[in-house]
């Protein structure tokens, strides 16, 4: 199937025809940010936006969900029934987050039942990215402001309308059915990929990471998390802004014999996280949850996954209160290695 | 699609006291509905749960040998394991399972097993020494000797068992106190030296240790040093858990998470876990 394109006019009616078989989240300009929200008829969405501050992972995985209600009449799980949900205009960075985030959630053994209600008969538009941020790193995991991974359909911005390309066998099934969209033109085509050609050289080059999984395999004693450590606030934002992180606790909370089993996002930041009932910690400084962090991403889960668990987003580096950015610390790892000889 | 957060209810069949400090207490649960009944392998653990008060992993004291119940041990910590202690027989509340791997059993064919453990951590181990024993099971190991270490008689769990063990001929059984009370007619020695002066013999022998950490810390070194090697010592690992299967993201030492790769590693494989044990 060709690349179809919607007059930027339309976007407002083609959204408000999704809303009528989908639950469209998209991003909305609220309390002065843009975050995906569910659109309500008649609200507009913004898709002139650089990034969100909270990433869409909240959309299949929300920051607080009941798992279970409990009362006299025994136990209810309380997964997600409503429409099928379509999540309109998400970055490439984000997209990918999904397909990182389904190796656990969707795991062979033990599959998540409240991933899986949401994520079913899902469509996922993402949006092209025409001015990467100075913080964005996706072109060092793999990824860039152009990548169609994860996405159902791929959206570019050029001009005058957007152009939608089919990705997936849901993707083309989907807009065949549309009648708002045109055919794409030649001309149009050629926008797309100037824009893309632009977006891609605006970004610095990547450094090799071919090394980095190994580089931390030695430097589990080594100084340069303590250096770093010094400065963390434990404050969590990176975990909470971080598309990839997907670990959660779970609490009851209950009122007169009725109540709710809940899972909330947790972070490996704060020290409760790995506290134990006899009062041990086996992380009890910061600098050991920091390590956890970092390894997580670029070691423990290339070794069970197979890739890094991080898609260069750049949140965590424009969120954090003093500064700690992830790429410095990716090249000062791969250099300490380096300099003791150790790859 | 099976939920598996979904605790399958489970009625307290009979409770009992396991310690004379009265923080140790000991279950059988049997499932109220018989389809949720599975079989399970010792070295396993399950989340058991009470609506309001939550969620907890325990290891399962009870062998897949013995049939109509589940046997935990729990010790009184805080919210949850307090409900748990307040519990009467014939109450029903949530369990989840089995989770996790469990001990090498098909490796310990033909061989001889010994079994070392302190305090009580005794649990899972019971299941293994009593599927171990088993009629059925018996001929197909060698020699099985059991370790096991309190601070005082009255903390040793399972204590009346074991004591109808030591008169067994298929299970050699020594108890140890960490020091001499009045009526004690058994040995008396911390764990690690304990097991260095019966010296079970390394040949053809795994051992199988679980119990709080100084002990393991002491321990092993005493097994290298009788000459066994780290593929042959397995031990039980704990770790703050919320999901049991992987995915809430805390339980992990290095890639492995002790809740979906263990809780039982060699100490082969956790020697290269850079993370303290």
């Amino acid at each position: 199937m060709d690349t179809l394109k919607l007059q930027k006019g339309n976007l407002e009616n083609f959204l408000q025809k999704l809303g009528e078989e989908f639950a469209v989240f998209a991003p909305v300009m609220s309390d002065g940010i843009v975050s995906f929200l569910e659109l309500r008829p008649g609200q507009k969405s913004v898709l002139d936006f650089p990034r969100t501050h909270k990433p869409p992972k909240d959309i299949f995985y929300p920051q607080t969900e009941v798992m279970l209600r409990y009362g006299r009449d025994g136990l209810q799980s309380t997964e997600y029934k409503g429409k099928p949900i379509v999540l309109f205009g998400v970055r490439p960075c984000d997209a990918k987050s999904f397909i990182l985030l389904e190796r656990v959630f969707i795991e062979p053994k033990y599959k998540d039942p409240y991933w899986v209600a949401r994520r079913n008969k899902t469509l996922i538009f993402s949006l092209a990215c025409n001015d990467p941020l100075p913080s964005c790193f996706c072109n060092w995991l793999d990824g860039g402001p152009f990548n169609k991974t994860g996405s159902d359909i791929f959206i570019t911005d050029i001009d005058d309308d957007y152009l939608f390309e089919p990705i997936s066998e849901d993707g083309e099934r989907f807009l065949s059915g549309v009648d708002i969209l045109k055919e794409a033109t030649e001309k149009d085509i050629k926008k797309a990929k100037n824009a893309k050609e632009r977006a891609e050289s605006s970004m610095e080059k990547p450094p090799k990471l071919d090394s980095l999984k190994s580089s931390l395999d030695t430097l589990w004693d080594e100084t340069l998390w303590d250096e770093i450590s010094l400065r963390c606030l434990g404050c969590a934002v990176c975990t909470y802004s971080c598309p990839t992180c997907y670990c959660f606790d779970i609490q009851d909370e209950s009122r007169r014999g009725k109540g709710v089993r809940i899972r909330l996002w947790d972070s490996c930041m704060f020290p409760l996280f790995t506290k134990e009932g006899s009062g041990h910690n086996p992380r009890p400084l910061q600098k050991h949850r920091l390590r956890q962090r970092f390894m997580h991403k670029f070691n423990y889960f290339v070794e069970k996954q197979g890739e890094f668990g991080c898609v260069g987003c750049g949140r965590c580096v424009s969120l954090c209160p003093v500064n700690i950015d992830i790429r410095s610390f990716i090249t000062s790892v791969i250099q300490t290695a380096q300099g003791r000889g150790d790859t | 699609m099976k939920n598996v957060y979904m605790p399958m209810p489970v009625r307290v069949k009979k409770i009992w006291v396991e310690s004379d400090d009265k923080t140790l207490r000991t279950f059988d649960l049997e499932f109220v509905n018989q389809a949720d009944a599975f079989d399970y392998m010792p070295g396993q653990f399950c989340q058991l749960s009470i609506p309001g008060k939550g969620e907890a992993p325990f290891g399962i004291a009870s062998s897949p040998t013995e049939k109509g119940f589940m046997r935990f041990t729990v010790n009184k910590v805080r919210v949850l394991t307090t409900a748990l202690h307040y519990l009467e027989e014939g109450e029903v509340i949530g369990l989840r399972g089995p989770l996790g791997n469990y001990y090498p059993i098909e490796n310990l064919r033909g061989q001889n097993v010994i079994i070392v453990s302190g305090g009580f951590a005794l649990t899972t181990l019971r299941s293994l020494a009593v599927y171990l024993c088993d009629p059925a099971n018996r001929g197909d190991y060698g020699d099985i000797t059991l370790i096991y270490g309190a601070r005082r008689p009255g903390l040793m769990i399972y204590r009346d068992e074991l004591e109808k063990w030591e008169k067994k001929d298929d299970i050699n059984v020594y108890l140890t106190i960490d020091e001499q009370v009045e009526g004690w007619n058994k040995l008396v020695g911390f764990v690690p030296a304990v097991t260095k002066e019966i010296a079970p013999s390394s040949k053809d022998g795994w051992v199988m240790v679980c119990g709080p950490p100084i002990m393991i810390k002491y321990t092993l070194p005493v097994l290298i040093e009788l000459g066994f090697p780290p593929e042959h010592i397995y031990t039980s690992l704990e770790r703050r858990m919320k999901c049991g299967i992987g995915k809430c993201g805390r339980c992990n030492i290095g890639s492995k998470y002790v809740c979906f790769d263990g809780p039982i590693f060699s100490f082969a494989e956790l020697q290269k876990i850079p993370e303290q044990i």
